[in-house]
């Protein structure tokens, strides 16, 4: 049995030069077998990479989609509206709160979408909106690091990226991620079904019960009012008459205020 | 630990958290061990954002409470002992994802030259595919807007609002 031990590294190394080398991949008949041998290792590659899938996707991967899922986001809400006080004034609370997030491999950025709706959505890999409305609506710095706290602990615990690992599609992902692929479905799949996830049917109530009380906590060890969310969420329900759209893909608010602390409101700024 | 440290643990660390594995606040007792999450964290002489450097901890890296006072914690690691804000540990090890290239670029530029990095080359093939050139404009116009705050002025907010480890 030596001998095939011995053979199999020399046959993979001419295949491997063959590959490489145009001048080999001339030989008659060697260039099929080169190809075949491609589409097998391409094969092998999606295999091993949805085997990884109990470990999850890569950063580069998350960022990919978070980002196209991103342009839907913007693209359904109205497009961003460019004011550059109120986008810094985002930022610089959202920044400050994301020093303490788990995540310290993300570039966070905070945007506002030019809506009347109010609500708030975060995109894989970092990016987080809030309406214009919603940002109006919040009175204080307390309660916009409580809103922006929720978004955040979404991206934190990978809440959208579980969705994907939960499928299949990492093989396809990974292959045009690394830019070698023209399959664009697998991706485009794990694009839709992210938006879909948070731009229609909402996450599932649970997690959004924890991403308030996580934000809750990330507000609060940051220095922020604990009771921030909660006072946006109560004025959301004193509203006489409240816009079309309130938080339509999160549970209703007063199922969300049983489930917060009786934090006392912040004081206004 | 040096810049080119950093940059090296940033290639071998991409930091993400695990589903509820790793709190972002919580209180903490004396005796509990904690895990430090970012890829480096300074330990220091007294409670105080101000304080000198006692050592530094890597990312991941056990730490026990022996005293807490307020928002700081002074904890022990094999490096030595000293303070430690209570937003920069987690209750529970932080978990890996597997690194990429990105990461070695990110790691340890989030805190210096935030918001550089434009959108993703696959999601640009998706904006042009799905005609979204208006959306992708928007967020380059996000981007472009957040790369003008500097880690500065976010320390500075900091500090002027009391937050973070400038919490009274």
């Amino acid at each position: 049995m030596k001998q095939p031990a011995l053979l199999a590294p020399l046959l993979a190394l001419f295949l491997g030069l063959a590959i490489a080398h145009p001048a080999l991949a001339q030989i008659p008949g060697l260039g099929e077998l080169t190809d075949a041998i491609e589409k097998v290792k391409k094969t092998a590659d999606d295999t091993a990479r949805i085997a990884k899938g109990a470990s999850g996707l890569t950063l580069e991967e998350e960022v990919a989609i978070g980002d196209a899922v991103a342009l839907a986001i913007v693209g359904r809400y109205g497009g961003v509206w460019r004011d550059p006080a109120a986008t810094q004034r985002v930022n610089l609370i959202g920044r400050v709160l994301a020093r303490y997030a788990t995540r310290q491999d993300l570039e966070w950025r905070f945007g506002l979408l030019d809506s009347d709706a109010v609500n708030a959505f975060s995109a894989p890999g970092g990016r987080v909106f809030i309406t214009r409305a919603l940002y109006e609506l919040a009175e204080s710095d307390d309660e916009l690091a409580g809103v922006l706290a929720h978004e955040i602990q979404h991206i934190d615990r990978r809440h959208a990226v579980h969705i994907i690992e939960r499928g299949e599609l990492l093989g396809g992902i990974s292959s045009l991620v690394a830019d070698n692929s023209a399959d664009f479905a697998p991706y485009e799949a794990a694009v839709g079904q992210v938006a879909g996830e948070i731009l229609d049917k909402g996450f599932d109530p649970r997690v959004e019960y924890e991403a308030d009380l996580d934000g809750r906590a990330l507000a609060a060890v940051t220095g922020f009012a604990a009771g921030g969310l909660r006072a946006v969420l109560v004025e959301i329900d004193s509203l006489a008459g409240p816009p079309a759209e309130v938080f339509s893909t999160h549970p209703s608010t007063e199922a969300r205020l049983q489930k917060l602390p009786q934090d006392p409101p912040p004081s206004p700024n | 630990m040096k810049r080119t440290q950093v940059l090296q643990l940033g290639g071998i660390v991409a930091l993400a958290c695990g589903t509820a594995l790793c709190a972002s606040a919580a209180a903490f007792d004396e005796g509990q061990k904690v895990w430090s999450k970012h890829y480096e964290t300074t330990l220091l002489a007294e409670p105080g954002p101000l304080a000198g450097a006692q050592s530094s901890v890597g990312f991941a890296e056990q730490l026990k409470i022996l005293e807490a006072r307020g928002a700081w914690l002074r904890v022990r690691s094999d490096e030595g002992e000293g303070w430690v804000f209570e937003g920069n540990v987690a209750a529970d090890k932080p978990s890996l994802p597997p690194a990429t290239a990105l990461t070695t670029l990110y790691a340890a530029q989030t805190d210096t030259v935030a918001a550089a990095r434009p959108l993703a080359p696959a999601a640009e093939d998706y904006a042009a595919r799905h005609g979204a050139t208006a959306a992708q404009a928007d967020i380059d116009w996000i981007d472009a807007e957040t790369a003008r705050i500097p880690a500065a002025d976010v320390v500075a907010y900091m500090s002027a609002n009391k937050k973070g480890e400038y919490r009274e």
